[in-house]
């Protein structure tokens, strides 16, 4: 029923969020499951995400994440993604970042990639950013990088892309060697990864050492300009005018 | 399980009503071995009531009904025991009735004898035969068998010939299109807003792509506007620090010089006010100063007070003498006045009065003038001083040589 907008808006009417949240102990998994789905529908409206924020429940789902099966958690995790984009601070306060950061190393690569994704929500804001830098998750993201599986890359370069903005961040992930990986990633089919991996090297250039790694490898970028998609040749136009800036 | 059924007429205190649901009851005997699991899915087992020997059968108008007290009733009690002792008189009388062989006579008894041909062994002991009984051990209980209801109703029966029934193939047609058909359109329709979805979500998913691509790009602008921000006023500062310092240089130099150049005078100024003062001395002289001279000056005082002293016992002699003289000469004058006229008296008297205050006066000066003693001027004063005296005595001497 969450997926029509119709639905959602009478989710939010009747307060049905906190009587599912009921359910959120239930022993029957098929029961849990749906409802986490529901959740997941409701997230995706900023009012829905709104709504579930003010219902505090996202400590509970936290908590939840990691004592849940795994299909469970790849759909906690979504509507935790949907959720944090807006407010980190109680995902935060529940000490969200270790968590997810175990969920990084998780076998199962749609977890992996789950959990990156959120990891980029927690980062969009400054003090989901600090929390990261400090909790040490970037050289794991940059592992990440490194992995088989495609959505895994994208999504950590994107959460690499918001986590660079700070100054600390950004020589955080210098230090762990993010450059090379990233430029991999440059080549790579699929459109996000590569606007992911274009921003993340803009911000990286933003740094003097940054700069100063990319600057042989500006061609890449001139190559990226004639990419079918127009917003890769957007973004790989912005990376090489940071570049190439001088002071 | 007694239900009270409750009971809404008020019924008086002390009447005792009972009342329960027809329910069947439990028959306690088990046939089968119990098993676990088998409690709750079976039926219960329930006793026959027609065979229940808890019931009453037959005529309930002339039943012995058990009172309710537990103790028996006196008049049962009399009642009971005298049927007793009538059956036991009744017994009695029977075996009296009963005929017996004649009792036996005195010293004999009688005892039982086999007559038979065989005889047979009579043992004391009873003979005894074991029998035993056992119930056969429990076994499960057998599954309940299939319910097939007895067969009911008619059996009727039809037989369709060939030609007679619709043919199906054709029938069918119209039918199985309708429902291929809605099948197929519902089968469509559902693909079709799956693939809608699919769509919706690509966009979506694109759509969120560029917006984290374009919240990164204005986060990053507003920390590179932010780190530029903050550069500049680091520079800032750094340009007031340095002009601040620059100024502060200034102000020191001038002040620098400005000090030296009112200082400059100073030193020299000092020095000649001190020269002037005195503060610089030679030590010889200084010495030759403090040390020597005044020395000096007490050893020409004292050579002078001597001098002095002299001149004045000297004076003092003299004034003597000129006072001896003169009462002399007065007493002379006395003598010659009575032969001379009383001015040369007066003349003399005057005369030596004058002179002898000359003198007097002369060495007062002299006295005067050795207080007026000064270093530098000693001797020009000593000069003075001996041409005072010298008039003094010449002023004496033209007094004395007035003496005849």
């Amino acid at each position: 029923m969450a997926n029509h907008s119709v639905g959602r808006e009478g989710f939010l009417k009747h307060q049905v969020i906190l009587a599912l949240s009921v359910i959120l102990d239930d022993p029957v998994f098929m029961c849990r499951m749906h409802m986490h789905m529901a959740y997941r529908s409701v997230a995706q409206v900023p009012q829905g995400a709104d709504s579930i924020l003010a219902s505090g429940l996202i400590p509970f789902l936290v908590e939840k994440l990691e004592e849940e099966e795994e299909e469970i958690q790849e759909v906690i995790l979504d509507t935790l993604y949907f959720c944090l984009q807006w407010d980190s601070l109680q995902a935060l306060q529940s000490n969200a970042v270790p968590i997810l950061r175990e969920k990084l190393t998780s076998p199962n690569e749609d977890i992996r990639s789950k959990a990156a994704r959120t990891l980029m929500a927690i980062c969009m804001l400054l003090d989901g950013k600090n929390e990261v830098w400090r909790h040490d998750v970037i050289p794991l993201l940059v592992m990440l990088l490194d992995d088989p599986h495609i959505d895994v890359k994208g999504n950590a370069a994107g959460a690499l892309m918001f986590a660079t903005v700070t100054t600390e961040g950004k020589y955080a992930a210098l230090d762990a060697g993010a450059i090379p990986f990233l430029l991999e990633l440059l080549d790579v089919d699929l459109p996000k990864v590569r606007l992911n991996a274009i921003k993340t090297l803009t911000m990286l250039a933003e740094a003097p050492e940054g700069r100063r790694d990319l600057l042989p490898q500006v061609n890449k970028f001139k190559a990226l300009f004639q990419d079918p998609v127009l917003y890769v040749r957007h973004a790989a136009q912005i990376a090489t005018k940071v570049i190439e800036w001088k002071p | 399980m007694t239900s009270t059924i409750a009971d809404s007429s008020p019924r008086p205190p002390g009447t005792y009503t009972f009342a329960s649901r027809p329910r069947p009851l439990n028959c306690q005997r088990r046939r089968y071995r119990d098993y676990y699991g088998s409690s709750d899915e079976e039926p219960i087992r329930y006793g026959n009531i027609m065979y229940d020997r808890r019931v009453i059968r037959g005529n309930t108008y002339a039943l012995h009904t058990y009172p309710p007290t537990s103790q028996p009733d006196p008049v049962e009690l009399q009642r009971q025991q005298e049927a007793k002792r009538k059956a036991l008189a009744r017994k009695r009388a029977r075996e009296h009735l009963r005929p017996r062989s004649p009792e036996p006579v005195e010293g004999r008894k009688h005892a039982d004898v086999q007559t038979e041909l065989y005889l047979e062994e009579l043992a004391d002991r009873i003979i005894e035969v074991d029998m035993e009984c056992q119930t056969d051990a429990f076994l499960d209980r057998p599954p309940s068998p299939l319910f097939i209801p007895a067969k009911t109703g008619r059996d009727v029966a039809t037989q369709i010939l060939e030609g007679e029934l619709f043919d199906f193939d054709i029938e069918v047609k119209p039918m199985l299109e309708v429902l291929v058909g809605k099948t197929i359109e519902q089968s469509l329709l559902e693909v079709m807003e799956e693939e809608e979805l699919a769509e919706l979500q690509m966009q979506q998913q694109q759509f969120e792509e560029l917006r984290n691509l374009e919240l990164a790009e204005v986060q990053r602008l507003e920390e590179q506007e932010r780190r530029h921000q903050e550069e500049k006023e680091h520079r800032r500062q750094q340009q007031l620090e340095v002009l601040h310092k620059q100024n502060e240089t200034s102000k020191k130099i001038a002040a620098r010089a400005y000090a030296k150049m009112y200082l400059a005078d100073l030193l020299p100024s000092v020095f000649s006010n001190l020269r002037d003062k005195g503060y610089f001395y030679d030590p010889v002289e200084r010495d030759i100063e403090v040390g020597f001279l005044p020395w000096l000056m007490h050893e020409v005082d004292k050579t002078i007070e001597y001098n002095m002293l002299g001149r004045i016992v000297l004076d003092m002699l003299i004034r003597e003498v000129v006072e001896t003289r003169l009462n002399m000469f007065e007493q002379l004058g006395a003598k010659q006045s009575e032969v001379l006229p009383d001015e040369n008296d007066k003349e003399r008297e005057e005369s030596l009065t004058t002179g002898a205050e000359q003198f007097i006066e002369g060495s007062q000066r002299s006295s005067q003038r050795d207080s007026q003693w000064d270093s530098q001027g000693g001797s020009l004063r000593y000069d003075s001083l001996d041409s005072a005296f010298t008039n003094q005595r010449e002023s004496f001497e033209r007094g004395a040589s007035f003496d005849p």
